[in-house]
C-alpha cells in the first residue's frame, strides 16, 4: 500500500510540475521522503543501461535512448538530464504501475558520477557506460583520480562495462589486480576507441596532460598519439596498461563533411564537433549490445539531432552567430568549443561569459580558467572577442596572460552592453558565444533565435 | 639573476596550478629582472645549489605519494637549502612533504621536517570551502578556495589567521606555515594570481634577499589583477557575513 501511494504520489507531483514548467528532481524527493526505500521495491525490466563519466553522459544517454525507442524498445529514460538520486527516483515512478513494475523493456541512465555508489545502491545497471574522466567542476569533483575511486566503488563483477579505450584512467575499470599488482583484464568488458586519424596530434595540445604518467603505477606514460585532451593511444612500459583492441572502432572523420565511419559503417554527424564522436562511440557500444542491427544502428545516428539547447543558432542585426554551450568548471568542454572556432576560417568575433560559474552550487572559484586553452583564439580569423559577466575581470587576468593581442580584448560587465557593442558594430561577423547553461540567456533572450538543435546547416 | 626551480611541473599542476610560476616569470620579465627556469621532474637529478627558489603546485593524492619517495632522496640538500635562506613554494597539498609525516590509508610516511606538523591524508574523503586567510605578520588577506582530502596538526610556523573557510584542521584557524623563506599555503590552484599582494610580499623579499634593487612592475594587466583580487574578497566577505 505504501508503495503504491508512493507512486501514485510521485506520478501527480511530476504531472502537476511539468504543467507549471518545474524540475523532476522534487516528485522524487517527495517519494524518498515517503518510502525512503522506494527504489528497492519496484520490478524492474531486464536490461538497464547507466552512463557517467565527465563529459558527453546527457548526449551519449539521449542517443542511446533514440536509438533503441527507434527501434521499437519501450524506453524508460530521464530525459530532463536530473542524474542524481531524486531525478532517477521521478524518471522510475512516473513510470511504474501502481504495483511497482517499470513500464518499459530497457531503462536508459544517466548517473551523475559523484553520487555514482549511491544511484546505484538501488538501480543496478546491467551494462555500465563510462565515456571518460577528466578534471570537471573542482569545486565539487576534486580531480578525476577521485572520481575515479568513486565510481570504481559502484562498480561489481556482474556488470558489461562499456569503455573508452583511449583514456587511460577509464579504461583501468577493465582490468583486475593480479598478484604483485599486475593488470588481468576483467570479463564483461567491452572497448570503444577512435583510431589515429589525420586530427590526431604528436602532442598533448591542452594546457595540461592529466594522464602524462601511467594512472595505475605512475610511471611516464609512452603516448603514440593525441585524438583529444588526454585521450589517444598510449602504453605504460612499467606496468603494461595500454590501448586496448576495440570492438567499436571510430575511423576516417571527416569534420568538414561531419561524418565518421564506426565498424566501417559510415555516421552523418548533425554537428562537426571532433569530440562528439566519443559520445557516438558509446552510443553505438550500447545499442549494439542490446541486439539492434549495427546497420540500423549508424542510420538512426545519421538521424540523430541532439536537442539540449547546447547549440543554437542566431541572428543579431547584421551578425550570424552559434552559441557553444560549454560547461565552466570543465576544460576538455571548453576547449573544444574554442577548436571549433579556431578551426573556422571565416571573420569571427568570439563572446565568452562567466557571470556564474555553476547551476548546481555556489562558487566564486575561478582556478579553471586556467586549465582552459583560451591560446586557442590567438588566430588571425578571430577579430574580437568580447568578455562579460560578474568575473569579467578574471578573465581579463587570463586572457592577459595569454598571447591574444590586448586590442582584441573588449570588456564589460555587462552582458547587455555586450549586446550593445555588437548591435552597433558596423560589420557583419559571424559571432560565437561560449558560455554555461545558466548565463547562456542572458545572452540568448536579447537575439533571434534561428534554430535551436544541433545542424550545423 | 633569479634561478627558479619548478619541481615535479607535471604532476602538481591540478586546479590551474601552473600560472604561479606564470605570475612570477611575468612579474620578473615585465620589471627587467632576469631569472631563468629549470623544470625538474620525477627521477631527475636535482642540484639545489643552484636555485633560489623552488616552486611546487597541487598534486593527486596518489602522485603526491609518489613524489614523497623522490624527495626524501634530498632530505638532506634540502634542509641546507632551507638553513641557507633559499625560498620554497609549495602551493596546495605539497606543502605536506615539508611536514614530518604524512599518514595514508593506516601507515605513517616520513617526510622532509623543515617544518614541524604532521599530516593524514586519504583518498577518499574530502574537505572543500571557500577562502579568506589573513597573513598573520602583514595582515594582508588572501582569498581562495580550499579542495583537499588531508589535515595537518601541530604546525609550528602558521602562516594565516583564517577568517572564511576550514583551517589545517576542523578544529584550528590556523592554516599554512611561513618558516625562514618557505611557504607552505593550503589553497589550491592559481593563488598567486588571485593574489597579487601576496605574490609581490613573496618576490620582494627574494629581491632583497638577493641584493637585486628592482621595483616590481605595476602596468595595466597589474590593475586588473587588483580588480579581480578585490571583486573576490569582497565576494567572500559577504558570504562571510551572511553566515
Amino acid at each position: 500500500m505504501r508503495k503504491a501511494i508512493t507512486i501514485l504520489v510521485c506520478k501527480l507531483a511530476y504531472l502537476v510540475g511539468r504543467l507549471l514548467g518545474a524540475g523532476s528532481v522534487l516528485p522524487g524527493k517527495i517519494a524518498l521522503k515517503l518510502y525512503p526505500d522506494i527504489l528497492s521495491k519496484i520490478k524492474y525490466p531486464k536490461r538497464i543501461i547507466g552512463v557517467t563519466g565527465s563529459n558527453g553522459k546527457t548526449s551519449t544517454a539521449a542517443m542511446i535512448a533514440y536509438i533503441l525507442d527507434k527501434y521499437g524498445m519501450r524506453v524508460v529514460y530521464n530525459r530532463e538530464g536530473s542524474n542524481m538520486t531524486a531525478g532517477i527516483c521521478t524518471m522510475l515512478l512516473s513510470n511504474c504501475d501502481v504495483k511497482g513494475r517499470v513500464q518499459g523493456d530497457v531503462i536508459v541512465v544517466e548517473i551523475d558520477e559523484r553520487y555514482a555508489p549511491i544511484s546505484l545502491k538501488y538501480i543496478r545497471p546491467t551494462h555500465f557506460v563510462v565515456t571518460n574522466l577528466y578534471r570537471d567542476q573542482l569545486t565539487r569533483n576534486g580531480h578525476s583520480e577521485l572520481i575515479y575511486n568513486i565510481i570504481k566503488d559502484a562498480i561489481t563483477d556482474d556488470k558489461v562495462l562499456i569503455l573508452n579505450a583511449d583514456d587511460p584512467l577509464t579504461s583501468l575499470y577493465g582490468f583486475v589486480k593480479g598478484e604483485g599488482g599486475a593488470l588481468i583484464p576483467r570479463d564483461n568488458t567491452v572497448f570503444f576507441s577512435l583510431e589515429k586519424n589525420k586530427y590526431s596530434t604528436d602532442e598533448c595540445v591542452g594546457t595540461y596532460d592529466d594522464m602524462r604518467y601511467c594512472p595505475n603505477c605512475k610511471a611516464r606514460l609512452h603516448r603514440e598519439y593525441f585524438n583529444m585532451a588526454s585521450l589517444g593511444g598510449f602504453e605504460c612500459p612499467n606496468c603494461g596498461h595500454k590501448t586496448q583492441g576495440a570492438k567499436y572502432l571510430a575511423s576516417s572523420p571527416d569534420l568538414e563533411a561531419q561524418e565518421f565511419n564506426i565498424n566501417g559503417r559510415k555516421i552523418k554527424m548533425s554537428f562537426g564537433g571532433y569530440y562528439f564522436i566519443y559520445n557516438f562511440l558509446a552510443a553505438y557500444s550500447a545499442c549494439e549490445l542490446m541486439g539492434v542491427p549495427e546497420d540500423f544502428i549508424a542510420e538512426a545516428m545519421s538521424e540523430f539531432v541532439l536537442r539540449t539547447g547546447r547549440i543554437v543558432r542566431f541572428t543579431q542585426g547584421r551578425h550570424k552567430g552559434l552559441l557553444l554551450l560549454s560547461k565552466h568548471e570543465n576544460s576538455v568542454s571548453y576547449d573544444q568549443s574554442l577548436a571549433y572556432v579556431a578551426r573556422q576560417n571565416k571573420t569571427c568575433d568570439v563572446v565568452i561569459i562567466v557571470d556564474e560559474i555553476s547551476r548546481k552550487y555556489y562558487t566564486a572559484d575561478t582556478s579553471w580558467l586556467w586549465d582552459v586553452n583560451f591560446e586557442l583564439l590567438n588566430a588571425p580569423h578571430v577579430e574580437k572577442i568580447y568578455i562579460a559577466g560578474k568575473y569579467c575581470h578574471d578573465l581579463a587576468v587570463r586572457m592577459g596572460y595569454s598571447t591574444i593581442p590586448r586590442e582584441k580584448i573588449i570588456m564589460r560587465r555587462e552582458v547587455e552592453e555586450i549586446l550593445g557593442c555588437i548591435h552597433s558594430d558596423k560589420g557583419d561577423n559571424d559571432i560565437y558565444v561560449i558560455t554555461c547553461f545558466t548565463d547562456k540567456e542572458k545572452f540568448m533572450s536579447a537575439v533571434d533565435v534561428s534554430r535551436e538543435d544541433g545542424r550545423a546547416r | 639573476m633569479i634561478n627558479i626551480l619548478s619541481l615535479y611541473w607535471d604532476l602538481t599542476e591540478l586546479y590551474g596550478s601552473r600560472a604561479n610560476l606564470l605570475s612570477i616569470e611575468r612579474d620578473l620579465k615585465e620589471s627587467g629582472i632576469e631569472y631563468c627556469v629549470d623544470k625538474r621532474t620525477l627521477g631527475d637529478e636535482l642540484d639545489f645549489n643552484r636555485y633560489d627558489l623552488i616552486i611546487m603546485g597541487c598534486a593527486s593524492e596518489k602522485s603526491l605519494m609518489k613524489l614523497r619517495e623522490d624527495i626524501m632522496r634530498y632530505k638532506h640538500e634540502l634542509l641546507l637549502f632551507v638553513e641557507g635562506g633559499g625560498f620554497i613554494l609549495a602551493l596546495g597539498n605539497t606543502m605536506l612533504l615539508l611536514l614530518e609525516s604524512i599518514e595514508f590509508n593506516g601507515e605513517i610516511y616520513p617526510c622532509l621536517a623543515i617544518e614541524k606538523g604532521k599530516a593524514s591524508l586519504s583518498d577518499k574523503k574530502r574537505y572543500t570551502s571557500n577562502a579568506i586567510y589573513r597573513r598573520a605578520d602583514t595582515y594582508t588577506d588572501v582569498v581562495g578556495y580550499i579542495n583537499k582530502s588531508h589535515e595537518v596538526e601541530d604546525i609550528e610556523h602558521p602562516l594565516f589567521h583564517v577568517r572564511l573557510g576550514i583551517g589545517d584542521n576542523g578544529r584550528s584557524r590556523e592554516a599554512g606555515f611561513y618558516f625562514r623563506n618557505v611557504y607552505g599555503v593550503d589553497i589550491v590552484g592559481p593563488v598567486l594570481v588571485k593574489n597579487p599582494l601576496f605574490r609581490r610580499e613573496i618576490l620582494n623579499k627574494l629581491l632583497e634577499v638577493k641584493g637585486i634593487d628592482a621595483t616590481l612592475v605595476e602596468d595595466e594587466l597589474w590593475e586588473e589583477e587588483i580588480l579581480a583580487y578585490k571583486g573576490a574578497l569582497a565576494e567572500l566577505v559577504e558570504l562571510k557575513n551572511k553566515r
